[in-house]
């Protein structure tokens, strides 16, 4: 009777079938609680895909994907973070803290780099049309592998801003206190790493002394090599890339960085993945100078000690939510599948502020 | 009465493009209930001539009838015992024994009932249950014997069945296959390449040439049974025989 | 004095186990003393990437209730791990069996079937996971990614299995009236048991590798491998390593009950 043998066969595999089956209805049934957003984490690439495919019913994502979705008329945007938080922080400069109080000349010379691209790009936007304009946008494409339309609307929505001013701090402190809140950076640490308050961490973390001192930098010819991190294909750090093409006119075939005597190395080519990445090659020492997101800064600064401060920013706003067409308003949220580049993101405490103004809670799901 | 007959029988083996001849021109008769071993030097061809008889090799040339039927595939009405024993692992004595009728699809108590009478026969009582790696060779072969007889076939073929086994264990093997024979009163086809063996257990033996394989000589054994090994005309026969093998080693 | 003798062979038995689990426990508890001396070295030189272990023990009994980082139990991230392990899993086998049979019996599906396989074989799974995130959702892909790591050493082990049948057993049953039906039944198929327990047995360890990476790409409704993701990237290492711990424990439990189960039903169709 070897017949069961193909019994216990089928019957292993109906039982398999069975068990995922159970196991999968807890997961795959959506429970639409009208009062929860549930949140999934997916790669700012991945969620215009998803959003497609129905996997989610929207996102909150950064330059160039929100625009992707908009061009390709595959999602809405629902909010923008500008809207919400106007100019508020997003990409900052971060260093090496000790690396920069031993060398500030080189800081100061990359930051009036940084000064110089990005007045570069804010005038260039203020002409359309203009040679410059087109060059910005081309710039741009060749760095997100997107077209020069893509590029083209994220700079509509996204702000190319250095200063950090009072109102910067104050943004950087509630992204401070709402990580606190979630019990993302336990509640001793602050006192543990020798800050007073929410207050005197930023006011420590945030070094505006280099910036200040920028302004008064000359062109040399004297190179000096600077390691740097940056995020792969992030049109949130435009000026870092354009500060490093050699295309702009008037310089001559010469990378901005170059005229200051910066010459940048970077150990990832392409960038990394995510700021928490920036952060560990900080750590490791493998850069002295890098391009992030703000909260991952903060978070892994607190969390993980690691000895850095942030200088400079890179952009403001620039972030949105972006939904399927059955999303008409904040208050459609509810019941719905929302996903974000993960905890450590500016997109996920966005998502969170919404939520609570809408009276809604998050949840993993 | 003749119950089992090669007319002309030959193989020819097709190689490379090239053909071997395996058996040429063999003929025989073979009565119902006599016990005939076929004797020869290895490779001339009696294993294959036993695997014709079971189905397991095509036939080139001639027939091969069993009971005035041309045999022209493997049945059930030719039980077969392989060298290796050929047991089934993952099945016990029983399940081993009941296999050939389980195929026919007899209803379980039928083949329970069977099966048991023949591993009783088989002196295996009381080891239903064993699987084949907790048997000894003999114990093993027995099964093989078992499981052959079980299907009740017109005549058991026996392919150096006790090839494997150890000097000791071969004679009480003899001894019992006799035993068994006597009780069954079956047909056997037993090939070997032992004349010791072929001369205590046959009837009438077949001495085959070297390849091609054809019959050399036959001789009718009539000792009385049971067979003493030590009696000088044994030993006598027994040394006529192996002088016949020998010649044909050497050539001559 | 035979009495005396079975004394001494039991009490050398008692002895070796004796030296046995002395020999594991001085292993492990060595084990988690340099990790304890590591993170205590680590952190005074204020390299805070090793929490030592009572630190993880503590983010361990919170994360049961539910991590800081995803709000969810520790539970359902292992349940949602198991669920794509078990999918993935459940596929490969009801696609892999009955190829791995079909070309295991047949020359010219082997002929036909093998270019294919050959050539897809050495992929690592997870290098064409982009491929299959991209092809078939976040939701689908991770799932994909261990069917595919699953389903090579099934299906090579059932086609090896398959074409190990003793040629003697084949013989055997045709002498005994089997028809190719049942010579399939009854011969090939218990015969390939065993091979395919061994194909499960390395595809539960493939899967685990595989299942991790595929989540740290993404995954809807959690999972082990997000929450260690998500914990690394917030840079709260004693949560990441209750991730990673249970991972590891997940492994240990399934392997070992494949390798059991593997050896059990070995031995009961009689091949070990």
């Amino acid at each position: 009777m070897e017949r069961k043998y193909l019994i216990a066969m089928v019957v292993v595999a109906a039982v398999v079938v069975v068990a995922a089956g159970i196991l999968a209805s807890g997961i795959l049934t959506s429970e639409n609680d009208p009062t929860v957003i549930r949140h999934t984490v997916i790669a700012p690439k991945d969620q215009e895909a998803a959003i497609q495919k129905g996997t989610v019913d929207g996102g909150v994502s950064w330059e160039p994907y929100v625009s992707d979705s908009v061009v390709a008329g595959t999602g809405t945007v629902l909010l923008h973070s500008g809207d919400y938080w106007p100019n508020h922080p997003c990409c900052v400069i971060a260093v090496d803290k000790n690396w920069a109080a031993n060398n500030p000349d080189v800081v100061k010379r990359f930051l009036k780099a940084h000064v110089e691209a990005t007045e570069w790009i804010q005038e260039s936007l203020a002409q359309p049309g203009s040679e410059n304009y087109t060059l910005l946008m081309e710039i741009g494409a060749k760095f997100s592998f997107r077209s020069n339309e893509v590029v083209e609307e994220a700079t509509k929505h996204m702000h190319m801003d250095y200063n950090i001013t009072d109102e910067s701090k104050a943004y950087l402190a509630n992204y401070t206190q709402a990580y606190i809140d979630l019990n993302l950076i336990p509640q001793d640490r602050l006192g543990d790493m020798g800050y007073s308050s929410v207050g005197d961490f930023v006011d420590k973390y945030v070094n505006t002394e280099y910036l200040k001192d920028a302004n008064s930098m000359q062109p040399t010819d004297q190179m000096t090599p600077v390691d740097v991190g940056y995020l792969a294909g992030d049109l949130h750090q435009f000026a870092r890339v354009v500060a490093e093409s050699t295309e702009l006119p008037g310089y001559g075939g010469e990378s901005i960085f170059a005229k200051y005597g910066i010459k940048t190395q970077t150990p990832v080519e392409g960038g990394y993945a995510v700021g928490g990445d920036v952060m560990t090659a900080f750590n490791m020492g493998q850069i002295k100078i890098g391009y992030l997101g703000s909260p991952p800064a903060i978070l892994r600064h607190l969390n993980n000690n690691i000895q850095t401060e942030i200088v400079a920013l890179a952009n403001t706003e620039g972030s949105a939510i972006v939904v399927n067409k059955d999303i008409k308003s904040l208050e459609d949220l509810g019941g719905k599948l929302i996903a974000s580049p993960g905890p450590s993101s500016i997109q996920y405490l966005l998502l969170l502020s919404v939520a609570k103004d809408q009276g809604l809670r998050v949840q993993q799901g | 009465m003749s119950i089992l007959s090669f007319k002309n029988v030959g193989k020819v083996f097709s190689k490379n493009g090239e053909e071997l001849v395996a058996i040429h021109d063999f003929d025989l008769e073979v009565d119902e209930g006599e016990f005939v071993c076929i004797l020869g030097p290895s490779g001339c061809g009696k294993t294959t001539l036993l695997r014709m008889v079971a189905g397991l090799e095509s036939i080139s040339q001639g027939s091969i009838e069993l009971n005035g039927k041309a045999i022209t595939g493997p049945g059930s009405d030719r039980g077969m015992v392989f060298q290796d024993f050929g047991l089934f692992p993952w099945r016990n004595v029983m399940k081993n024994v009941e296999f050939g009728l389980e195929v026919k699809n007899i209803p379980t108590a039928k083949r329970v009932e069977i099966a048991q009478r023949y591993v009783e026969l088989v002196g295996l009582k009381g080891f239903e249950r064993s699987h084949p790696k907790e048997l000894s060779g003999g114990m093993k072969q027995r099964v093989g014997i078992a499981r052959a007889l079980a299907n009740d076939p017109a005549v058991l073929l026996m392919d150096e069945p006790f090839g494997a086994l150890d000097a000791q264990t071969r004679n009480q093997m003899q001894t019992e296959l006799l035993r068994i024979w006597k009780e069954t009163k079956k047909t056997v086809l037993f090939v070997t390449h032992s004349v010791d063996e072929a001369v205590f257990l046959a009837d009438r033996i077949v001495v085959m040439t070297a390849r091609p394989g054809s019959i050399k000589d036959l001789w009718d054994i009539d000792l009385p049974r049971p067979r003493d090994r030590a009696s000088s005309k044994f030993i006598a026969l027994r040394k006529e025989i192996l002088d016949e093998l020998e010649v044909q080693k050497t050539g001559t | 004095m035979n009495r005396s003798e079975e004394e001494k062979t039991f009490k050398d038995k008692l002895r070796r186990e004796g030296v046995k689990i002395a020999l594991t426990a001085i292993s492990l508890i060595s084990f988690i003393a340099v990790w304890w001396l590591l993170s205590i070295y680590l952190n005074g030189q204020n390299l805070r990437y090793l929490p030592a272990p009572d630190v993880v023990f503590s983010a361990f009994i919170v994360s049961l209730s539910g991590d800081p980082v995803t709000g969810l139990p520790l539970l359902s991230h292992i349940l949602a791990s198991l669920n794509r392990f078990v999918w993935g899993f459940a596929i490969a086998l009801i696609v892999a069996v009955p190829i791995g049979l079909l070309m295991g019996s047949s020359k010219y599906a082997r002929y036909l079937g093998m270019p294919v396989t050959e050539t897809l074989r050495p992929i690592p799974p997870l290098a064409l996971a982009g491929f299959f995130f991209a092809a078939f959702g976040v939701l689908y892909g991770p799932i994909v990614t261990v069917l595919y790591g699953v389903f090579f050493p099934v299906l090579y082990n059932v086609m090896f299995g398959v074409r190990s049948v003793d040629p003697i057993l084949m013989d055997a049953a045709r002498t005994q009236g089997a028809s190719k039906l049942q010579m399939f039944t009854k011969v090939i198929l218990p015969f390939t048991i065993p091979y395919l327990m061994t194909g499960i047995s390395i595809g539960m360890g493939v899967g685990w590798m595989v299942i991790v990476a595929a989540e740290w790409i993404a995954a809807p409704g959690g999972g082990v491998g997000a929450l260690i993701n998500q914990c690394y990237s917030v840079g709260i290492y004693d949560y990441m390593f209750v991730g990673i711990i249970a991972i590891a424990i997940l492994g240990i439990l399934t392997t070992s009950v494949s390798r059991l189960l593997e050896d059990k039903v070995a031995q009961r169709m009689g091949m070990k």
